[in-house]
């Protein structure tokens, strides 16, 4: 038991020690937050990344479109006859009454008219002097190459995200440029406005992930009964090192009869080592070749004390269904060396008739002393002699009668005790004229014999008690003279009720109600059956009962 | 002619006595010493080398029994009358075990002990007159020491007249009988019932058999056993 215990402690410390979380600073944390936090940060992440790329793309687009629209309006501006021609003319003025209504119209931050050169014609801040020099340096391509573009450039009013245009003459010259502008601080602002439901949607998702994920956690905690994982672990390893540390064996089986769990103990009994693997997933059969416990129907109650045979070996079998919610899952059995129960109920008997033998001797002594004593006192001197030699001679009677009738020193002593175990009870125990015994046979152990006899005697004695006659009387015969070995028990006590003759037999049945007694019975009826004897019940007359045992001296394997 | 030399180990002073009075009255027996405790009766067995020990089971320093077992087991030629509470029967059996010559229960009976010196002057010169064992001798010796209570055995309890009733209860033929029919039939009891019809089979004048017959119940049925089907 010891070693079982520490090997499995010093098996299970590294799983328990060692921090088995890959968080180093989370280990502290409890499993529950420690599932939430993961939760957290990887969709904090996942949300964060998803919002910057789609900002990012809205943003991208919102640039664009503006840059399309700037070019746009900056090639239909380019195209106006009106434009070209005060442009020609260097017509400031013009340009600027030409100009200032579509200004108003439009959401551009600013238009500017120039020159072949890149000088400013026009230019809808005041501000802007005309014939200063247009600031950017990508007039270059429009004024060179006729072409329209779209720049980001810093000019005159600071950084603009703009549209050009090639003004052209009816030759097809460049004579100007159109620069349709929108400062970038504006196009900040127009996109932080799309920014923002973006991030509300965001905030509202990452909140109720939050939720998901505190819930999730929670119900797994829930799951595993409120235990970290280092807790199940450790009590998984606990309860291995409690079931191997069990001294009885115990198997554990589910609903198809396939082995779930069996202990140290049940290995060793059954006679499988270590060596041969593991035993979980075989099937009982294999396990337990007519494993007497499943005879009959998996619906029937539960087994409790029947003694079988496992593997050649006897054992004290119960079993007991496993039901989880009213649902049949299997089955545990358990079961302990026939052996060891003898042994712990001979030393029970022993010692319970060696107490019995203490006060049967006090009583007796104190009579005893106080009639001699009295004898004495009368000087009735032959008197006194007799009733002590009397006393001493019935004894030395029956111990000479025993020993010289029944060749067994066991059973001897177990019928002297019994017999003044009666005397005591103040029935008689009487030997039938025909007993003779040469030996017990040996299909069953002596104690096995004894355990036969002693409780069918022991049975016979309460039933005389609990009758009450005037003269209680208990008679064996018990013979081998012929071919089967005959012990029967008569007695003229209550006798067994019609209803419970059926069942007398069976485990905890007793005829005067006492759970205890409920087993001696039993005992025999297996101590028999497995001797392949026969056991009969006869009311005796003119009251009482007869239980009476055959069993063949020699068993069927001896022939 | 005292020439059975008895050592006699008991530790109550009187009875030791008294002992050595009672067998003082028979003249082939010679009382050499008495032992108090198992230490002193192991020494004295050893010098005196006595034919029979008077021996106690309750001592001082252990208990008679023991002694009795290194007695059988150091093959020493020493027999032993043993003696014992009679509430402890439990040893009285051990003390068969191990081959006591007799074993006698206290208070004793000087009767019973007259009867068991007695039988033990009988063993003696039967087995110094005899050498020469054979096997007769043996069983002879055997039955001079603990067997030859009571009448003989295999007809004990069986007289000749309920016999004769018995079996002509089965004269009529085939029919079968239980114990409850037969002592029914004859007004007797059934435990009487049964040690004759028992003792019919021994003999093979029944024969017996066990029927799930009436109520599911076994009974053991009694027939008479036909000259063919015999064994």
């Amino acid at each position: 038991m010891q070693s079982g215990f520490s090997s499995a402690t010093s098996a299970s410390s590294p799983l328990i020690d060692q921090p088995t979380t890959p968080f180093g600073l989370m280990g502290n944390l409890s499993f529950k937050s420690r599932i939430f936090v993961l939760l957290l940060l990887v969709s904090c992440t996942l949300s964060l990344v998803l919002g910057l790329y789609i900002f990012n793309r809205m943003e991208r687009t919102l640039y664009d479109q503006i840059g399309l629209r700037a070019r746009v309006q900056a090639q239909e501006i380019a195209v106006m006859p009106e434009v070209e021609a005060a442009v020609a003319a260097h017509d400031s003025d013009k340009l600027y009454t030409l100009i200032a209504p579509i200004k108003a119209a439009t959401d551009a931050s600013y238009i500017v008219i120039g020159d072949h050169n890149g000088m400013h014609l026009m230019h809808t801040d005041p501000h802007v002097p005309v014939g200063s020099p247009m600031r950017g340096g990508d007039n270059y391509g429009v004024l060179q190459n006729g072409r329209s573009i779209v720049t980001l450039e810093r000019g005159t009013l600071g950084m603009s995200w703009r549209g050009k245009a090639p003004i052209r003459d009816p030759q097809g010259r460049v004579i100007g440029v159109v620069s349709v502008g929108y400062f970038q601080s504006v196009i900040e602002r127009w996109s932080l406005g799309q920014f923002m439901p973006l991030l509300a949607v965001l905030i509202v998702s990452l909140y109720s992930l939050f939720i998901c994920a505190w819930l999730f956690a929670r119900s797994i905690k829930r799951q595993m009964f409120g235990l970290e994982p280092q807790e199940i672990a450790r009590l998984l390893r606990q309860q291995e090192a409690v079931f191997d540390s069990i001294y009885e064996g115990v198997v554990s089986i589910d609903t198809a009869r396939r082995v779930i769990a069996i202990n140290r103990a049940a290995r060793e009994m059954l006679g499988f080592s270590p060596a041969m693997g593991e035993l979980t997933g075989l099937n009982l059969n294999d396990l337990i070749p007519g494993c007497p416990l499943f005879t009959a129907s998996g619906n029937d109650p539960d087994i409790k004390d029947q003694i079988c045979l496992f593997n050649k070996l006897n054992v004290i079998a119960s079993r007991v269904a496993i039901r989880i919610g009213g649902r049949l899952h299997g089955w545990v059995i358990s079961f302990r060396r026939q052996d060891d129960i003898n042994t712990l109920s001979l030393q029970l008997s022993q010692v319970r008739r060696y107490a019995d033998n203490l006060r049967v001797i006090r009583h007796e002594h104190l009579n005893w002393m106080s009639t001699i004593s009295g004898l004495l006192h009368a000087k009735a001197y032959d008197e006194a002699t007799r009733l002590i030699q009397s006393q001493s001679e019935i004894q030395q009677q029956v111990l000479d009668y025993i020993s010289s009738t029944f060749g067994n020193y066991h059973l001897c002593g177990l019928l002297i005790g019994k017999f003044y175990r009666a005397r005591e009870l103040d029935l008689e125990l009487e030997f039938d004229s025909g007993c003779e015994l040469n030996e017990l046979p040996s299909c069953l152990t002596d104690v096995e014999w004894l355990s036969i006899v002693g409780n069918l005697l022991d049975n016979a004695f309460d039933a005389v008690l609990a009758a009450h006659p005037e003269h209680g009387k208990v008679v064996l015969f018990l013979s081998d003279a012929g071919e089967e070995l005959i012990i029967e028990v008569a007695d003229n006590g209550t006798g067994v009720a019609p209803a419970l003759r059926d069942r007398l037999f069976e485990r905890g049945v007793s005829s005067r109600g006492n759970p205890e007694r409920g087993i001696g019975l039993y005992l025999v009826k297996s101590y028999v059956e497995r001797a392949a004897g026969t056991i009969t019940v006869e009311d005796n007359l003119p009251q009482g009962t007869i239980i009476s045992v055959f069993v063949p001296k020699r068993s069927h394997d001896d022939a | 002619m005292h020439d059975i030399d008895v050592l006699i180990v008991e530790d109550e002073e009187r009875l030791a006595a008294l002992h050595v009075e009672f067998v003082r009255k028979f003249n082939r027996f010679r009382a050499v010493n008495v032992a108090a405790n198992l230490a002193d009766a192991r020494k004295l067995i050893q010098v005196l080398k006595p034919h029979l020990l008077l021996l106690d089971n309750f001592l001082p320093d252990g208990r008679g029994i023991d002694l009795l077992e290194d007695i059988v087991s150091g093959n020493i030629s020493t027999r032993v009358i043993f003696i014992t509470a009679a509430s402890d029967m439990e040893t009285c059996g051990q003390a068969i075990r191990f081959g006591a010559f007799d074993y006698i229960l206290k208070p004793v009976s000087y009767d019973r002990l007259q009867m068991s010196l007695e039988r033990f002057v009988c063993f003696f010169d039967s087995q110094k007159s005899n050498e020469r064992v054979n096997q007769h001798h043996v069983d002879a010796l055997f039955n001079l020491q603990s067997k030859d209570f009571g009448p003989a055995r295999h007809t004990k309890g069986i007289e000749a007249l309920t016999l004769q009733r018995i079996k002509d209860v089965f004269l009529s033929g085939d029919e079968a009988h239980t114990t409850e029919s037969v002592a029914h039939l004859l007004g007797i009891s059934k435990t009487t019932a049964r040690r004759y019809l028992e003792y019919c089979v021994e003999n093979h004048y029944l024969q017996a058999e066990i029927s799930y017959g009436r109520i599911g119940r076994p009974e053991r049925l009694y027939r008479k056993m036909h000259a063919d089907g015999g064994e």
